[in-house]
């Protein structure tokens, strides 16, 4: 791995973790949908699918 | 909308719901990665990977299989590279059918069906194309191809420069760097993509290639299409080929590579190799911006009314009738314009003649299908 794919997806896990964070603490229902929308393809970045 | 209450539960319920998708989307993304098989024929001598001629590829998604057919007889040495472009099916489906058929007497031919091989493994950003298309075979069953894309994959190679400098000191656009077209020769340390073509030039050094035929494909509105593109160094050899297809009925345009577009096969093959150096086109529609919806079907049969439409106006450089120009169509072509080739190369340098038995003939795939040409899954 080299160290700027190694930061990139340190960057992307910080933000992972964010939305994750966020998304227990959300009041709305609909912000929480929204939310994982955006979440899944952090996922799919961060595990290095696509 | 209705406001409804997040709670953990719902964050819980939202998130399996995610980890569905993701399950289900990253299964898809990953099934690019799986090589459909070739089932080269029983003339083949000697698989080998790319790797072989430079060692940094191996284990990447760059190395690739080479498939090499020697003949019994001294002669001269062709390279067939299908996939230099995974999002132009005629290409590699063109140089998986001469693998899976011929039968070489005389000199050698190798052939590269997935030249670039991480580019099978996705798929164009915000085209829609399907991830796979299928050819039917005349006994029952199938044969399934991916539809991959121009560039290398991200995964395999990121992030791209802003301007890239290209081996042959050409700037182009920054993604261009994952465009194997463009990278020639290639870099022994640099980018992936550049390691690839780095390996191509070695392999056509080591194992002294005399010509190198690069299979591709065009959009039906690109004025390079059903042409042959050549070195100046094979201009004899491309004019005899398109005489000789001329004359069997088949239209195909000859141009010149230009001496200042540097990086791509038809031109660093030829200066830096000097080897003869010829890139094939055939129409795609599914390739094109005039398109409908991109389709498995579209790719087969190449039918599209819009193509059709824009093909009465006088907007295309090639006919493009309500019927389409099918993939059997296309491969047939690219095989009429290797044999062509061959053919011509024995004529003008006969100690550099290449003699190759159950050659798909023109009239037979366009008769019999595809599927007739390529063997059924072992």
């Amino acid at each position: 791995m080299n160290a700027m794919r190694f930061i990139y997806q340190l960057i992307v896990l910080y933000l992972t973790a964010h939305f994750l964070w966020y998304l227990v603490r959300e009041k709305k229902a609909w912000a929480q949908a929204s939310t994982v929308m955006v979440l899944a393809l952090f996922l799919l970045r961060l595990f290095w699918i696509k | 909308m209705r406001e409804i209450k997040g709670t953990p539960l719902t964050a819980g319920i939202f998130l399996l719901l995610t980890a569905a998708a993701v399950f289900f989307a990253g299964r898809a993304y990953l099934s690019m990665h799986r090589d459909e098989p070739v089932y080269p024929s029983a003339g083949l001598t000697e698989i080998k990977a790319l790797s072989a001629y430079l060692p940094s590829l191996a284990g990447t998604h760059g190395d690739t299989g080479v498939y090499i057919f020697r003949g019994a007889e001294k002669g001269g040495t062709l390279l067939v590279l299908g996939g230099s472009h995974p999002n132009e099916p005629a290409g590699y489906v063109t140089a998986s059918v001469l693998a899976e058929n011929i039968r070489v007497l005389q000199g050698t031919v190798i052939i590269i069906p997935r030249a670039n091989h991480s580019g099978f493994s996705h798929s164009d950003p915000q085209e829609g194309n399907p991830q796979r298309f299928v050819i039917p075979l005349p006994g029952g069953g199938a044969r399934e191809f991916r539809l991959g894309s121009r560039l290398t994959n991200p995964i395999d190679q990121w992030p791209d420069p802003a301007v890239y400098i290209n081996p042959a000191g050409q700037e182009l656009s920054g993604n261009e760097v994952r465009n194997l077209n463009r990278c020639y020769p290639g870099r022994e340390k640099g980018y992936l993509t550049e390691r690839i073509a780095f390996a191509i030039m070695e392999l056509i050094g080591r194992e002294r290639v005399d010509i190198g035929l690069d299979l591709h494909e065009s959009a039906p509105e690109y004025p390079v299409i059903n042409a042959i593109v050549f070195h100046e160094n094979s201009s004899e050899l491309a004019a005899l080929a398109a005489l000789d297809l001329q004359a069997e009925g088949m239209e195909i345009r000859l141009e010149a590579s230009p001496v200042n577009l540097r990086g791509l096969s038809h031109r660093e093959w030829g200066d830096r190799a000097g080897i003869k150096a010829i890139l094939l086109e055939t129409p795609n529609a599914s390739h094109g911006r005039l398109k409908g919806q991109p389709s498995s079907s579209l790719i087969v049969d190449g039918k599209d009314k819009f193509y059709a439409r824009a093909s009465r106006l006088g907007r295309l450089f090639v006919p493009y009738g309500e019927e389409g120009i099918p993939l059997a169509q296309r491969v047939a072509r690219h095989l009429a314009a290797v044999e062509a080739i061959v053919r011509g190369l024995g004529d003008l340098e006969p100690a550099k003649a290449i003699a190759i038995e159950n050659f798909p003939p023109f009239a037979e795939v366009l008769e019999k299908g595809l599927g007739a040409f390529l063997r059924a899954a072992e």
